[in-house]
């Protein structure tokens, strides 16, 4: 097998997902008890009002007809308009202005994650047993165990309103000032970063002790070819196939973690979006939203997936 | 040793009172012990044993790839007439591919599953260039010499093994391709530590065939380790007999296959026969087993085994004896002995 044919199918596989997906985020939204009509007009709406509401916005259809019409609208690039939000006003508009934001904040919370893992477990694995290992892996734990919220609170004490030197709140869209969005996002994308960073660094170190273990390690010894040689181009590069497949496992967490920190800090994102959307019942925006979580979920695991089988020749050959 | 005495530049290895052991988290845990051997140039030293009786412990020390939780303690180790006794680690990878180099018990094991088999002779070659300005002169054009030298070990497509990962190999395939790595180092010493036991037997034997035809015409010395008593006599100019960490009789092939001195020998001989002859008769088996080496018996390693045992046997550890040709840890012998020790 290729590596276009592995390719293909791993495409075919995520498409096959998000239509999977697409089914239980509308039969999701249906099952949450509230109505959309009231939590828009209030609770003294008269029923005439709320018929009128519900007409307007397609909700006496029975379900399958709303969802194909959701569906079909998607396919043609319309998500639908905003009930409660703000009212209206097209999802897919709102999606551009705030995806941005929120993808800045996630992949700039992938890259520190992966960086201080990348150094905390090599350290831990090649310093095995000693100091620096013994506080590698005790940061790791910390991570792993603080909680994403907490550490927010933390990290806004200590640098906002402590050393008063990154801000507490707001965000700069990366479209305006990339450097503005490095400096404003730094908290929240480490608040976010911390505890996957914990879990990377662990798995780092725990594939490279085991891959120096390996026979064919021994071997390269046994060529004679110098430590540093042997270290990248066996330990490293093998143990780096499992490092990479658990960033694809852990992006998801990324999603959960935006949610939360997006309204902590004030950023006007997609996490936020979803939420606010949740609580107005607006199920557009939240079954756009969802929707494009899944999407940035399977599309970084597709990258994931890539990368393996370019690190690993045994998955497709 | 009392046999012809060699010319000294002969000897490749020589090894005196290796001691070997692993760190373990309830102490250290002693592995080899007083092992002494020698091997000359052009000559195939066979280490036979069980498993568990210290033969590939035996052979990674004379590498220096033990584990990291090893240690190893030698009064003398002699490499191409070179004390290497006390020899930094750095100074000792060097001598490691070039001048002595190992085939493995597990060919699929010993390659970089995430590189291509071409990869691991690009890098074996370039390591060889420091040897002399032919080698690096063939480093460069490595792809050619590659091919050759898989068609020396009987591949005949090698230009597209290059190209293919380990996994897509077979382990026949693969144990000829490390064997063909080995031969590019052209090095002086050669340890193969059972390196058909993991192979079915008619690629054993075409393997062996290999090792035969190598050994004939390279002036290397062999090690050769295995628990199988059949290759051992086909292969081997002398034999050393290991048995829970130490070496229980050395000798030449021959001599110990027709007249075999230590009781533990007698009994793997006596086995080895009774399983090629077949008979109806009841297998002969050494009774008992290879002790714990965390828990050896205060005598004799063998005692508990032994049909010979006497008193003297259960509270001391008989040294090696030298015998006319031979060298054996029995107290059987200990009159025969004509070291005048």
């Amino acid at each position: 097998m290729g590596f276009i044919w592995y390719l293909i199918i791993r495409l075919g596989g995520a498409l096959v997902t998000i239509a999977i997906g697409a089914v239980f985020v509308f039969i999701l939204m249906q099952l949450i008890p509230g109505d959309p009509a009231i939590a828009a007009l209030g609770e003294n709406a008269t029923d005439e009002n709320v018929a009128a509401f519900r007409r307007m916005h397609g909700l006496d259809q029975p379900l399958p007809v709303q969802f194909w019409i959701w569906l079909s609208g998607i396919a043609q690039g319309d998500f639908g308009k905003s009930i409660t939000l703000a009212q209206g006003y097209p999802v897919w508009d709102l999606m551009v202005q705030r995806l941005p934001n929120t993808l800045f904040i996630a992949v700039y919370a992938l890259v520190i994650a992966v960086v201080i893992s990348f150094f905390a477990g090599s350290i831990a694995a090649l310093r095995q047993g000693r100091m620096s290992d013994t506080a590698a892996t005790s940061a790791s734990i910390l991570g792993i165990s603080m909680p994403d919220f907490w550490l927010s609170y933390v990290l806004i004490l200590v640098f906002s309103l402590g050393l008063g030197v990154l801000p507490a709140f707001g965000f700069t869209s990366p479209l305006e000032s990339f450097s503005g969005a490095l400096v404003n996002g730094a908290l929240p994308a480490f608040a976010i970063a911390a505890p996957m960073a914990g879990v990377f660094a662990r798995i780092l170190r725990a594939a490279l002790l085991e891959t120096k273990r390996k026979d064919y390690v021994t071997a390269a010894r046994s060529f004679g070819f110098r430590d540093t040689f042997v270290y990248m181009h066996y330990i490293f590069r093998n143990a780096l196939i499992p490092f990479v497949t658990v960033i694809g496992v852990q992006v998801r967490y990324l999603v959960g973690g935006t949610v939360i920190i997006e309204r902590i800090f004030g950023i006007a994102g997609l996490g936020s979006m979803m939420v606010d959307g949740a609580f107005g019942r607006d199920y557009a925006v939240v079954q756009a939203c969802m929707l494009a979580f899944l999407v940035f979920v399977l599309g970084v695991n597709l990258i994931v997936d890539i990368i393996c089988a370019f690190l690993d020749p045994r998955r497709t050959h | 040793m009392t046999d012809t005495p060699a010319r000294n530049d002969d000897v490749a290895l020589r090894i005196r009172g290796l001691n070997a052991g692993f760190r373990m988290s309830d102490g250290y845990l002693p592995i080899i012990e007083d092992v002494n051997l020698e091997v000359r140039k052009g000559e195939v030293l066979g280490i036979i044993g069980e498993s568990g009786s210290g033969k590939t412990v035996t052979g990674m020390s004379i590498l220096h790839l033990l584990p990291e939780n090893a240690e190893t303690k030698w009064e003398k180790f002699d490499f191409l007439n070179r004390d290497v006794t006390g020899m930094d680690e750095e100074a000792f990878r060097a001598l490691r591919g070039n001048h002595m180099a190992v085939v493995f018990q597990d060919p699929t094991g010993a390659f970089n599953p995430a590189k291509k088999v071409g990869w691991h002779f690009h890098q074996v070659f370039e390591r060889t260039a420091v040897k002399s300005p032919d080698h690096a002169q063939r480093a460069k054009d490595w792809r050619n010499a590659a091919i050759n030298l898989m068609r020396d070990v009987g591949i005949a497509h090698g230009e597209n093994v290059l190209g293919q990962y380990p996994h897509q190999l077979s382990g026949g395939m693969l144990q000829r391709a490390l064997i063909a790595l080995v031969l590019a180092f052209e090095p002086d010493l050669i340890l193969a530590d059972e390196p058909t036991t993991n192979l079915d037997n008619i690629v054993e034997r075409q393997i062996l065939d290999l090792f035969r035809d190598l050994q004939k015409r390279l002036d290397s010395a062999f090690i050769f380790i295995t628990h199988d008593m059949t290759i051992a006599a086909t292969l081997c100019d002398r034999i050393a007999v290991m048995y829970a960490g130490r070496i229980v009789e050395l000798g030449a092939t021959r001599e110990i296959f027709d007249d075999p001195k230590h009781p533990y020998t007698q009994g793997l001989l006596a086995t080895a026969l009774a399983l090629e002859v077949k008979s109806g008769e009841r297998l002969q088996e050494i009774p008992g087993e290879l002790p714990h080496p965390g828990d050896l018996p205060p005598g004799c390693v063998f005692a508990p085994r032994c049909p010979h045992v006497f008193g003297r046997c259960e509270v001391e550890r008989p040294p090696l004896f030298d015998l006319p040709g031979r060298e054996v840890r029995c107290l059987l012998y200990e009159d025969d002995d004509v070291s005048g020790r």
